[in-house]
């Protein structure tokens, strides 16, 4: 009897033991699905990879990028364009026969997933930095970039991120946020003889009154109008509310700090003061909405963006890398000329004459602890990226970014959004800078969204969330700026 | 016998041994010596002494309230797990019709991993909240704890059934007729008999439960996510939190770590001690 439990018990060991590894494995899961896929085969030829590098170390040459036998990590940060990525990685060796990984984690998940990498073998080659804050805890990772052609082709330097007098990131994205609008649905408001408004275009939105008077009448007029709200669903959910917490936040804190911040530099302090204006527009969303306040808890991003590509609702903060989610949700009924921006506006003195928030947010690093032959074919990758034909292309239409290289001059969008935000600025307006980058880390950012939830809710007072968010802005300030030595 | 067993102990041990060392013993004491460090990446950590375990303690906010929800979580868990896993175990070693496909139904959830189930449960729970109540999990920090709840008791009650009923069966059939002719019901067999005779099973149940619940990740981060505010964070969702979000703040995390480490550590070996001193020998 005792055999007999004992053989039970190592049974239930065993079994606990590998009911452990699969929990774990769960949990990185929520990465990228391509993720699982792209380390199981970077495994498999990690021992191949590893032999190669010790071959070419050996002989004491270095490599050039067409004899290249390694492999070339990146680790994107962009989980919209993974799919366009391994594309193009295909398409890279094709051309070149060089061997590219393309992991993906997503911005949540960014930090996390490099440092664990950074440690391991196989640490990427080409990796992402957010801002000058997350630079501040890999410098010393950084290769300077300031010999290359890439760098020489960046148009303005403010696109380059310093730091240690090495110039350590190249911004490879610039990126507009706003209010995407289905015309088709607004045009449809303009012309509905039952509306209380006088305003009959999109380009009459400028100001908060405006907007909110619109919007209003809309939502009275949303069964004429076949929506289920003006808006798409707040989502508030833990990890999605990023379209708040940071987006949003740029316009308050763009107000209060003025257009001159540096944007790359300490974390300023920080008083709240147009918490009124982000009030205003984070209710319209809320009372305007396909979800009413009380079960934004659970939406999340692709649950928004899904409501208004199948025509459920007209309007949508978010930005124009969310063009790609627009376009391959099935059903999409949202018709491709019909989409555009208006700026966000929050009832501020002077926002009339202001666009969208337009930055270049996210830098490309190359890791310099890595050997000199990897360092070189990783650049030589990016290069081919963004000046080669089939590069631009790609990076064009495919990946839709908006580069700040000068070879990327002439390339073909199509990515309508691009178009609305040339017209915006055609017109003189005023873009706001990213001021959300000087928001001091992911607790700020989290806690500020969970209260924003609980205000969606009505178990937070506005007050409350202010002072909260002023409170703790205070202690996240002094750590961030503590580390990164400002 | 003993000769042979020492003589080939090594061959049969040290393979295990070793990856035991590498994979556990090593990482575990690299892990203690970052714990005072100020780390981004293990090679370049710098010792800071015990200030991270200082701040650990005097963040009431992050590692308390989540130690505390935790212990609540774990409290209820444990004993509700493992009352009705036994009381499944006693049920289904009645040699009722079917047992053995309801034993392999009532297993059958301690397959599906932790995230899913957290998602499913999740879509479950909100189906009923919006229904009744009209508003969804992360409303209240009281939905979140009752629904881990939920979810952990249909995850694991299976599992722990199972040995319960290795435990039951493992009971000769001599001792219980010997009471019944002595006239003992059922409830006295029960109390008397069974009860004593799985208590190696219940010291098995109650640790595995109890360590289970300290752990819990996934299924915290599928169903909750620590909403409302961090409400329903567990310990090991809010080491990760602190060791990912805040910059320079790895150290604090690998602090809480070794904290949550001992902590486990302790309370499983005074439950051990607790319940192996009333196991029948």
């Amino acid at each position: 009897m005792r055999k007999k439990v004992v053989s039970l018990l190592l049974a239930a060991a065993m079994t606990a033991a590998l009911v452990g590894c699969g929990g774990s494995d769960s949990g990185s899961s929520t990465q990228d699905a391509g993720t699982a896929d792209s380390a199981e085969s970077t495994e498999s030829s990690d021992s191949a990879e590893s032999s190669d590098s010790a071959d070419a170390s050996g002989s004491g040459e270095t490599a050039a990028a067409s004899d290249y036998k390694g492999t070339i990590r990146f680790l994107n940060f962009k989980p919209e364009v993974s799919d366009a990525m391994q594309e193009i990685a295909k398409a890279y060796t094709e051309e070149t026969g060089i061997d590219i990984q393309i992991e993906t984690a997503a911005s949540g998940q960014y930090e996390s997933t490099l440092t664990a990498r950074m440690d391991s073998s196989e640490a990427p080659a080409i990796f992402v930095v957010e801002n000058a804050t997350a630079l501040s805890s890999w410098t010393d990772f950084c290769r300077d970039w300031s010999d290359t052609d890439l760098y020489a082709s960046v148009k303005d330097k403010a696109y380059t991120l310093e730091a240690d007098g090495k110039v350590c990131g190249l911004v490879y994205v610039l990126e507009g946020w706003g209010i995407i609008v289905n015309s088709e649905i607004t045009d449809a408001y303009f012309a509905s003889p039952n509306k209380s408004t006088e305003y009959t275009s999109l380009d009459e939105l400028y100001t908060f009154d405006a907007l909110k008077a619109v919007v209003e009448d809309m939502t009275a007029l949303k069964d004429e109008l076949g929506i289920k709200g003006v808006f798409g669903s707040t989502s508030l959910k833990q990890g999605d509310d990023w379209r708040y917490q940071t987006h949003l936040m740029n316009i308050p804190l763009y107000w209060e700090w003025g257009a001159d911040v540096d944007i790359n530099g300490a974390v300023p302090e920080f008083s709240f003061k147009n918490a009124e204006n982000f009030k205003n527009i984070l209710d319209l969303y809320l009372n305007n909405s396909v979800t009413e306040p009380n079960l934004v808890g659970t939406k999340t991003v692709d649950d928004s963006m899904a409501e208004f590509a199948l025509g459920q609702c007209a309007m949508i903060q978010n930005g124009d890398w969310a063009w790609n989610t627009i376009l391959n949700t099935d059903g999409k009924v949202v018709k491709d000329d019909k989409v555009r921006f208006i700026p966000i506006t929050s009832g501020a003195a002077g926002e009339e004459n202001m666009g969208l928030c337009v930055g270049g947010s996210q830098s490309f690093c190359i890791n310099s602890q890595l050997p000199e032959e990897d360092q070189l074919a990783a650049i030589d990758f990016l290069t081919w990226l963004f000046s080669s034909e089939t590069g631009k292309t790609m990076v064009a239409q495919k990946l839709q970014f908006v580069t700040p290289f000068t070879t990327m001059e002439g390339a073909e969008y199509t990515n309508p959004l691009f178009a609305s935000e040339n017209e915006i600025s055609a017109a003189g307006k005023t873009a706001y800078s990213t001021t959300c980058n000087l928001i001091p880390n992911q607790t700020w950012k989290d806690d500020f969204g969970a209260s924003l939830l609980l205000y969606a809710q009505g178990q937070k007072s506005w007050d409350d969330v202010v002072a909260d968010a002023v409170a703790e802005w205070e202690v996240e300030r002094e750590i961030t700026n503590s580390t990164t030595g400002n | 016998m003993q000769k042979t067993y020492k003589k080939y102990f090594p061959i049969f041990v040290i393979p295990t041994l070793v990856a035991f060392i590498i994979s556990f013993v090593v990482p575990f004491f690299m892990g203690l010596y970052l714990s005072f460090c100020n780390f981004k990446t293990i090679s370049s950590a710098k010792w800071t002494g015990l200030s991270n375990y200082i701040y650990v303690f005097s963040d009431t906010k992050g590692f308390i309230s989540a130690l505390w929800f935790t212990v609540k979580i774990a409290l209820v868990g444990v004993v509700s797990t493992n009352v009705i896993a036994f009381a499944l175990a006693l049920l289904l070693t009645k040699g009722l019709k079917g047992t053995n496909v309801y034993r392999t139904i009532f297993f059958m959830p301690n397959l599906i991993g932790g995230i899913i189930l957290g998602y499913i449960w999740q879509l479950l729970l909100n189906g009923i909240l919006i229904k009744v109540a009209g508003v969804d999990l992360t409303y209240s920090a009281t939905y979140g704890y009752w629904g881990i709840i939920i979810l952990y008791n249909w995850q694991k009650i299976g599992y722990l059934m199972i040995i319960y009923i290795a435990g039951i069966q493992s009971i000769s059939g001599d001792i219980l007729e010997a009471a019944r002719i002595d006239g003992a019901n059922y409830l006295q067999t029960l109390k008397n008999i069974i009860i004593p005779l799985v208590m190696t099973s219940v010291t098995t149940c109650t640790f595995l439960a109890l360590t289970d619940c300290f752990k819990m990740y996934d299924q915290n981060l599928a169903l909750t996510g620590g909403a409302p505010a961090d409400q329903t964070t567990m310990l090991a969702m809010d080491i990760y939190n602190t060791y990912y979000n805040r910059t320079g703040f790895a150290g604090v995390g690998q602090a809480k770590a070794v904290v949550f480490t001992v902590l486990v550590l302790v309370i499983a070996l005074i439950q051990l001690r607790a319940t192996q001193s009333k196991e029948a020998e």
